[in-house]
């Protein structure tokens, strides 16, 4: 009886040991999420820098949720790849530097906002961003960055900020603006002067501004795709695990076979038969 | 002492009973572990939960219908008289039954639950404890392989134990069958009407929780069906240990008396 039972545990082990051959040299397709849509920014704010320069912040919801609702499972490396498509600067003007940041922060630390504030306040936000920035990246080049997700991602919010520095002298169409709907502005108006009557406290204006910056948000999200990527990984525990299985197989059968020669002389028959033909 | 070692002596000749049989019948057994592992190792590697439990469902049919093939044999010994060619050779009909039960019953069970054990435990052994999302956003799951494999035990024993024991009773083949059906495909149906009609007279046309109306139906069916009750089971639900623990524990019980009750009449009333 019993080497029916090694052999109810042989047959699921070989098809096991079968499908991580196969794997191993056909691997599964990297599967892959989407972790950052168009309109997923919920904190957007424009200020002007004592140097003059016009600073745009933004900062997009948190996806902690969507990564951790895909179930990870071992054998697998997930990896969180942020790329910058390149081609964003040939839709907007004017750019002194760009920053991407993956930031990892407490819950309920930022709340929803959109408009421009005051280089002070704006300060403290970007030295905020910076602090808590897990990496970040350069626009000039199309570059990858991992992140182990198992380590890294657990309990806090996890959102991507970009920081776009412009000159001075930016007006709204070199920061990607296609229209304004206030009669006394132009898309050639400067974004500084914009930003600086928005920040005194000029209603209209503060309105404008905020439309501006949901225009931005759609020229430049689509250059900039976060995924989570799996890829298949072996490791060490599978082959330590497969070994497990075997030994207990081979425990059962040794047994087996001590106890009952008999109910193996088919073993005996094959090993006579190949030895006959070889002779 | 002599108890226990007459219980031995019987447990040895219903073991070699059952390796008996098993060394004419098992063909079909690894033919559908074959296929499990295949599904599972496969479908785990590739991840592709999303159609294990499905064709799952299948295979578990499929099993019963073999079991049913297997035990129909031991209907056509004791209809035809070869059993008592088995009995004068010095078994009891309660070890002659048992090895029956032993080859049919246990050894089935025991190939599909390493089928789906091992090739889990190898590629991934979190499937085993823990619940399985199927979609990123966490919309459809799939249970812990280990609970599955409970359910699924205990769906097993007890549509077979039910099926074989009725036709023993009765010494018909066809009514082993016609439990099956019954019992693996019309049943579940059916109870679907049953739990709809009950929750709507419970909470009326006006509200309409579907965690409540899944949780009355999966408590139905575990009566006769564990592995569809937990496929249908809320695991969203607050109380879930304590429901999850019922919809096993209630077709456990109801096997286990089934068994009792049988292998009580074999040592009894059963006439060869």
């Amino acid at each position: 009886m019993l080497k029916y039972i090694s052999l109810a545990l042989l047959v699921p082990l070989l098809v096991s040991l079968l499908a991580v051959i196969v794997s191993y040299f056909n691997p599964p397709p990297t599967e892959s999420i989407n972790i950052y849509e168009v309109n997923d920014l919920t904190y957007q704010i424009f200020t002007v820098t004592p140097n003059g320069e016009v600073v745009y912040l933004a900062i997009s919801r948190d996806f902690s949720q969507r990564i951790l609702g895909f179930t990870p499972t071992s054998g697998y490396r997930y990896e969180l790849s942020i790329i910058v498509d390149p081609e964003i600067i040939s839709y907007i003007r004017k750019v002194e530097d760009i920053k991407i940041y993956l930031i990892k922060v407490p819950q309920g630390t930022l709340l929803s906002y959109h408009g421009a504030i005051e280089w002070e306040n704006a300060r403290r936000i970007i030295d905020m961003v910076k602090y808590s920035s897990i990496s970040s990246l350069s626009f000039t080049e199309n570059r990858f960055e991992y992140f182990n997700l198992t380590s890294q991602l657990m309990g806090d919010e996890l959102r991507i900020a970009y920081i776009i520095t412009f000159r001075g002298d930016v007006s709204l169409s070199d920061i990607g603006a296609v229209y304004v709907y206030m009669r006394n502005l132009t898309l050639q108006t400067p974004v500084r002067w914009l930003v600086e009557k928005a920040i005194t406290g000029n209603y209209t204006i503060q309105m404008q501004v905020n439309d501006i910056l949901f225009q931005i948000e759609r020229r430049t999200s689509r250059f900039i795709r976060a995924r989570l990527i799996s890829t298949l990984a072996p490791d060490i525990y599978t082959i330590a695990r497969i070994a497990f299985i075997a030994t207990i197989i081979a425990l059962i059968t040794v047994n087996d076979y001590f106890r009952n020669p008999d109910e193996y002389r088919f073993l005996r028959k094959i090993f006579r038969s190949r030895k006959t033909r070889r002779s | 002492m002599s108890f226990t070692r007459n219980f031995q002596r019987s447990l040895k000749r219903a073991v070699f009973h059952a390796s008996h049989v098993l060394s004419i019948k098992a063909k079909a057994l690894y033919i559908t572990t074959i296929l499990i592992s295949l599904l599972l190792s496969f479908g785990i590697m590739y991840r592709a939960y999303s159609i294990i439990l499905p064709i799952l469902f299948i295979i578990v049919i499929g099993l019963e219908f073999i079991i049913i093939a297997i035990s129909g044999t031991l209907i056509d010994e004791l209809k035809e008289g070869i059993a008592q060619m088995y009995l004068s050779a010095g078994i009891s009909r309660f070890e002659y039954i048992s090895g029956w039960l032993f080859a049919s019953l246990f050894y089935p069970i025991l190939t599909v639950v390493s089928a789906i054990i091992i090739p889990a435990f190898i590629i991934s052994p979190e499937t085993l404890v823990r619940e399985i999302t199927i979609s990123p956003y966490g919309s459809s799951s799939m249970p812990p392989l280990l609970l599955f494999s409970t359910a699924l035990i205990i769906q097993i024993a007890e549509h077979v134990a039910i099926a074989i024991s009725i036709a023993i009773y009765t010494k018909r083949k066809g009514l082993a069958w016609f439990i099956l059906v019954l019992f693996s495909l019309i049943l579940p149906f059916i109870s679907f009407l049953i739990a709809s009609l009950i929750y709507f007279m419970m909470m009326g046309p006006r509200y309409i929780n579907p965690m409540d109306q899944q949780l009355i139906y999966s408590l139905i069916t575990s009566i006769f069906s564990p592995l569809i009750a937990l496929s249908s089971f809320p695991f969203n639900h607050p109380q879930k240990n304590i429901f999850l623990s019922l919809i096993l524990l209630i077709p456990l019980i109801v096997t286990l008396a089934i068994i009792i009750v049988f292998l009580l009449y074999v040592k009894k009333g059963l006439e060869v």
